[in-house]
């Protein structure tokens, strides 16, 4: 412990920038960086909506004022992004649920080289494309109802 | 003469097909400054050489100061880890032509203390490390003191936790886990695999006290399943895997589906008898 206090630890660190800043890594690390930003952005959205929501609580009269701040198309891209965000994180959410309690993840083997982590064997490896899969098909669903909204189709 | 000719021809061959010049940026910590320092190093690289050959020869050749941890040279005592072109890997077990570049970058270990220049210090680690309590437990006092035979194991008994044991204590999982980068009071992916790999054992008793020291924020919660620990570890143990199963068997014993596990118990007396005309060992002098 003294030690520790000789020896300057913080130096070496990686901090934050070892979240996100090393691009070397497996997929899962790529994963596991945008599921805590869309976590994040979606807290901060949840704080955006609640402000945006209590507008009402001041008559009718603010509501329609913010009704009509928020009726543009870069509020609506900007809910486009959030509902992305939304469906990445949860159905990552669902893979991160069931790996992290030990299912789907594998069994432990005898190591024979080249090593392959189980990680990066077939049902972990199916697991994240069955989800990117069907968060492409709600996404696509999401971006169908803003172009009708937009009237971009019609 | 024409022969000095062609063997110089031939040299020069041989020199562009397994020889590279490199140039190795090395970031040193300099104790006495308290500050880091960059040392540029041209090496000409044969083919086979690792990062270890090659500090080696800058050490003996090039510069006496530089200062590194290395021993067995060969991907079994794990003192030799460093960070190489940005990820943590084996300077001994890395080779320096399959890595494709013509600089490389070497920094030490990330998330561990600094000593100098690319040592660092591991204390922390091996505490982490001594606080999961690295060995059998188990109730039968007598026997596991003073051993009359072996415990029981079968071979698939075995293949449960082998792959574990092959840990040979590098912190490349450590230096390369998000959570460790942020938090140095995490036990870190080699210390919670490692509390899997004796709860795994069948020889072991303790599986319940293990659980209750992994079970906070700091122990088996820390983990976000980046996977950064299974892709660096030289020795194939996937500390991510060890996790994620631990974390079950700690969601299970929440859920109170987990009792106290009875391990094995000694092999029992061995019944072969000695054949004509072996004679007897002599009598045990150590
Ligand atoms: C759709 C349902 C959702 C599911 C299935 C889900 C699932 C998860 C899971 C499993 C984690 C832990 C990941 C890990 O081990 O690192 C997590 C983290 C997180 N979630 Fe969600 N989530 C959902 C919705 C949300 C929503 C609506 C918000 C925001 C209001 C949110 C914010 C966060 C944050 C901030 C984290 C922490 C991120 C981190 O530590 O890296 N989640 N989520
Ligand atoms: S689990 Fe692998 S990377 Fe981690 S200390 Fe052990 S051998 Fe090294
Ligand atoms: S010198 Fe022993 S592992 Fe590299």
């Amino acid at each position: 412990m003294a030690d520790r206090k000789r020896y300057r630890f913080k130096d070496n660190l990686w901090g934050i920038w070892g979240w996100y800043g090393n691009l070397k890594f497996n997929l899962e690390r790529y994963l596991y960086l945008i599921h805590r930003l869309t976590g994040v952005g979606l807290v901060l959205f949840l704080l955006l909506h609640i402000i945006v929501t209590s507008s009402r609580m001041y008559g009718e009269a603010a509501w329609i004022e913010t009704e009509s701040i928020i009726q543009n198309p870069l509020y609506d891209l900007g809910m486009l992004l959030v509902i992305g965000a939304l469906i990445f994180h949860g159905l990552n959410g669902i893979r991160l649920i069931l790996l992290e309690y030990g299912l789907l993840i594998g069994k432990p083997t005898q190591p024979i080289y080249p090593y392959k982590p189980t990680l990066k064997r077939r049902t972990p490896r199916l697991l994240i494309i069955l989800m990117m899969l069907i968060g492409t098909v709600f996404f696509l669903i999401a971006l169908y109802e803003f172009l009708l909204v937009w009237g971009v189709l019609s | 003469m024409a022969w000095r000719n062609v063997s110089h021809v031939s040299r020069v061959i041989f020199m562009k097909k397994d020889s590279k010049i490199i140039t190795f940026k090395i970031k040193r910590w300099d104790p006495g400054k308290g500050d880091w320092r960059i040392s540029t190093y041209t090496v000409t690289i044969r083919k086979g050489m690792t990062i270890l050959d090659a500090l080696v020869h800058i050490k003996e050749t090039i510069d006496h100061t530089l200062s590194y941890r290395a021993s067995c040279r060969m991907g079994i005592c794990g003192s030799c880890g460093m960070t190489i072109n940005g990820k943590p890997r084996l300077a001994c077990e890395t080779q320096i032509l399959e890595l494709k570049s013509n600089t490389i970058s070497i920094e030490p270990l990330k998330n561990f203390d600094l000593i100098k220049d690319l040592a660092t210090d591991f204390s922390l680690f091996f505490e982490k490390q001594t606080k999961i309590r690295p060995y059998l437990i188990r109730s039968d006092e007598d026997e596991y003191w003073n051993p009359s035979r072996e415990y029981k194991q079968t071979p698939t008994e075995r293949l449960l936790y082998e792959q574990f044991s092959n840990c040979i204590t590098c912190g490349l999982c450590y230096a390369a886990c998000p959570t460790n980068a942020t938090n140095i009071n995490y036990l870190g992916p080699q210390a919670l695999m490692n509390t899997y790999r004796f709860i795994a054992d069948s020889r072991d008793e303790g599986t319940l006290e293990r659980i209750e020291l992994v079970d906070a924020v700091d122990g088996i919660w820390g983990c976000h399943l980046s996977g950064a620990c299974s892709d660096v570890c030289p020795k194939g143990v996937d500390p991510a895997l060890a996790i994620q199963l631990l974390r079950g068997l700690v969601a299970a014993k929440a859920l109170r589906r987990i009792k106290h596990k009875k391990a094995t118990g000694v092999v029992p007396p061995s019944e072969a008898k000695r054949r004509k005309g072996i004679p007897e060992p002599p009598p045990f002098n150590v």
